[in-house]
């Protein structure tokens, strides 16, 4: 779906900020990207909907290359990105509005805008709150309609750039739900966080550092092999036991837990 | 002397159609140099509730009294001292030391005082005083961070008030926040930390408050919420209750990494688990 | 500061049903006639068309002098102004304060021109959302040749969407900003000057970040220039070209 061939990335006053990345992501992938701050996530994401293109190198999405011109707004209607933000995103004054933004930049015609509005806020549950100002949502509620407004689109593939980080717990857990729903149903979903426990339904992990990937391949393996702060990842208290519990022995790295679930069921095992 | 709050309500937007009652009858007092952790769902009256500590907000009905201040007179600001959320936002000097004096100044302090005041604060901080040349906005986001929290400290508080302090930090900064909070309390500040996050303040705090629409739900100790407490919970905690229902024989009033590690390991080799490796 | 943009009250009444351009061309229109009213004929004839358009709108009058009352103290102001330093017959002297006829006559039109002007506008955004006002100005916008400029229609009425949508954005910015600086001491008496940097400064940054990221949004989801649809529909029906006929013919004779 995406290919990624040797990409080179330097700003104009010749930083560089990716060296030689190559990589490729294949349908209804859940990749995970990780990393410290600064390793180049998030222009790496950048890159797979043309918003950023190769100083060097190439980025192919579904066949078509980014740096053809009349390929871009194809690229970008088939890779939609969800950014970190809840307040940058919201284009309208209502949610309808916003979520319409989309359509009407593809020149659908009104009835088909319509349909896809409506069927987008069904899917994350904002039906409700259609009429709504941005004003009178919460930070989860608009990162919902951010979402819906990407999937009114019609993506096959959706970039989501650490878009839980401003949110709280109960919300996090409500845009994860949504977008690991979404990959069971067919979606790509390439998915930058730092927080281990949005890695649960993680099929790839991929961890960046200084704009090179250092790893890439099944999430508990990497975890047990190494310092997960060091990937950029917090250390909620959960996961500090489970790593004690792991190098005192008790459990076997390659399933680490990333959840409390998983760390339950792994200790329910052991009795 | 005590922040304390008697029969506090508050409205926004009263006598419109968008009346809504932030805060209900509440009632509770924080004593001096406490570690307090306030949270609640979205909407409980958090932000609400801590802007009466510093004079932002004044209850419509009821009394707010900051150490033995009325919320009526003028600048609690200089008692408790707020810290608000993405506190990078505020930076606006052209050097360090234009923002950190920024406070202190404004009070009237002027010349070496005012020197002092902002390398004490930018020391206690644990900043390079050279920092204080440097513009802002050249700093990483955990400086910039810590830079702000100065300029709030240089005003010498009694108490600190902190709203979602460890929203969207990135990991490496966190721990050091919250080791640079506990440094500020051993000092002799009161903290009072807003936050849903409460896996990693329980440990900090000495006291516990839970708001749900506008009441107060629950003050007491950390052991005491777990104990009464049914939801929000530590997820260590929540693990210990479930293991329990599966069989274990664990401590539920637990919320720490050692206690539950070592709990854990109790029960498991009590139940002849073996370390394999 | 919410009604300028909230004051959309939805409906199904005439005015309602109306396609947004035949508003538009009727407001620009009848601002022509107001600022041209000079004379009391002219001030009862526009009184009595505004009436049967409140009344064809079913809204009630209430909403639109709620619309004026932010502005009396400016149309105040206009008003004493003219009848202070007009020149003409005095009608009343006091010390060296001299009213004049004229600026009594001069004073009263201009401000009820004003009022009018408000009052008139306020029919259009009582029902017409913005929305479909913008969606109507793109329309309008579409055959003049701005591509030589180097923007399109399409353009123009993005900007004017995204900055209604975004003034009330930056009031609640400044909102929480002011909040955050007064807890750290800001006083605007006693340092006017750092005060006023501590609240521009952070302002002007976040404001600039924010549209760096809104551009991304944008274009992320696909926007260009052209090509752009709309979820309204935009139709011309015949109640549309009855109003125009109307109008027209209402603006031809008050111009002659």
């Amino acid at each position: 779906m995406i290919r990624i061939n040797n990409l080179i990335y330097r700003y104009p006053d010749g930083t560089q900020v990716l060296d030689s990345v190559s990589l490729d992501i294949c349908k209804e992938e859940f990749v995970a990207i990780a990393g410290k701050n600064g390793s180049g996530k998030s222009t790496l994401l950048r890159h797979m909907n043309a918003l950023l293109l190769p100083t060097e190198g190439s980025v192919i999405v579904n066949g078509m290359d980014t740096t053809d011109p009349s390929s871009i707004l194809n690229i970008r209607q088939m890779t939609g990105m969800v950014f970190q933000d809840p307040e940058s995103q919201f284009l309208g004054m209502t949610v309808e509005e916003d979520l319409a933004f989309g359509p009407e930049n593809l020149g659908l015609l009104q009835e088909e805008i319509r349909k896809r509005v409506n069927r987008a806020v069904q899917n994350v549950g904002m039906q409700e709150y259609k009429d709504h100002t941005p004003r009178s949502l919460s930070g989860g509620q608009k990162q919902k309609v951010a979402l819906a407004s990407v999937l009114a689109m019609e993506p096959e593939i959706i970039l989501f750039d650490e878009v839980t980080s401003m949110l709280d717990p109960k919300s996090r857990k409500e845009i994860l739900d949504l977008i690991t729903q979404l990959n069971e149903n067919g979606t790509t979903v390439v998915y930058i966080t730092h927080r281990l426990e949005e890695l649960v339904h993680a099929d790839r992990l991929i961890v960046m550092e200084n704009g090179s990937i250092t790893h890439n391949g099944n999430p508990r393996i990497i975890l047990s092999q190494g310092d997960a702060m060091n990937f950029g990842f917090e250390l909620p208290p959960m996961i500090e036991l489970a790593k004690r519990l792991c190098d005192s022995g008790f459990i076997d790295p390659a399933c680490f837990p990333l959840s409390r679930e998983e760390l339950r069921e792994a200790l329910c095992r052991l009795i | 002397m005590s922040i304390d709050l008697r029969n506090v309500s508050f409205w926004y937007n009263r006598g419109t159609s968008l009346e809504k009652q932030a805060l209900n009858n509440v009632n509770l007092s924080i004593e001096k140099a406490e570690f307090v952790l306030i949270t609640g769902e979205v909407g409980s009256g958090k932000s609400t509730l801590i802007r009466h500590f510093n004079g932002l907000l004044s209850p419509q009905s009821g009394s707010v009294t900051v150490s033995g201040i009325g919320s009526t007179s003028k600048d609690l600001r200089l008692i408790a001292g707020l810290l608000m959320q993405y506190p990078q936002k505020q930076l606006f000097g052209r050097t360090v030391f234009e923002d950190v004096s920024f406070g202190p100044s404004n009070f009237g302090l002027k010349g070496e005082a005012l020197d002092k005041r902002v390398s004490d604060a930018l020391y206690l901080l644990g900043l390079d005083s050279d920092i204080s040349g440097l513009s802002p906005f050249a700093l990483s986001g955990g400086q910039m961070r810590l830079v702000v929290l100065a300029g709030v400290m240089a005003m010498k508080p009694e108490y600190l008030v902190l709203d979602e302090p460890t929203s969207g930090i990135d990991p490496q900064n966190r721990s050091s926040l919250l080791s640079t909070l506990k440094k500020l309390h051993r000092s002799g500040i009161s903290i009072i930390v807003v936050s849903h996050q409460i896996c990693e303040l329980l440990p900090l705090a000495e006291k516990v408050i839970l708001l749900k629409n506008g009441k107060v739900a629950f003050a007491g100790t950390p052991k005491e919420y777990l104990k009464s407490v049914s939801s929000p919970l530590p997820e260590i905690t929540l693990l210990m209750k479930e293991l329990n229902l599966a069989g274990f024989n664990v401590n539920e009033d637990i919320f720490s990494v050692d206690d539950a590690f070592r709990e854990i390991r109790n029960e498991l080799e009590e139940k002849g688990v073996n370390q394999d490796e | 500061m919410n009604n300028l943009f909230l004051s959309f009250v939805p409906g199904s009444s005439l005015l309602h049903r109306l396609d947004p351009r035949t508003k538009i061309i009727g407001l620009m229109l009848s601002s022509i006639c107001i600022l041209e009213a000079s004379s009391f004929v002219e001030i009862v004839l526009l009184t009595f068309v505004f009436l049967s358009l409140v009344i064809s709108c079913k809204l009630p009058a209430m909403h639109f002098v709620r619309s004026v009352r932010p502005m009396l103290f400016f149309f105040a102001i206009l008003f004493i102004t003219q009848l202070l330093f007009t020149e003409g017959n005095t009608i009343y002297r006091f010390k060296w304060i001299s009213l004049s006829y004229e600026g009594l006559l001069l004073g009263s039109i201009i401000t009820l021109r004003f009022i009018f002007l408000l009052l008139f506008a306020a029919l259009l955004t009582a029902t017409t959302s913005a929305s479909r006002i913008t969606t109507g100005i793109e329309r309008l916008l579409r055959p003049l040749p701005l591509r030589y400029m180097g923007i399109s229609s399409h353009d123009l009425a993005m900007m004017m969407s995204l900055s209604i949508y975004f003034v009330p954005l930056l009031y609640d910015n400044f909102r929480s900003l002011k909040e955050a600086q007064f807890s750290r001491g800001l006083n605007i008496k006693k340092t006017p000057v750092k005060a006023i940097f501590s609240l521009s400064v952070p302002l002007v940054n976040s404001s600039l970040r924010r549209v760096e990221e809104v551009a991304l949004a944008m274009e992320s989801r696909c926007y260009t220039s052209l090509g752009r649809t709309s979820i309204h529909v935009m139709e011309v029906k015949k109640l549309d070209y009855l109003f125009f006929f109307l109008y027209s013919i209402f603006f031809i004779f008050y111009i002659l």
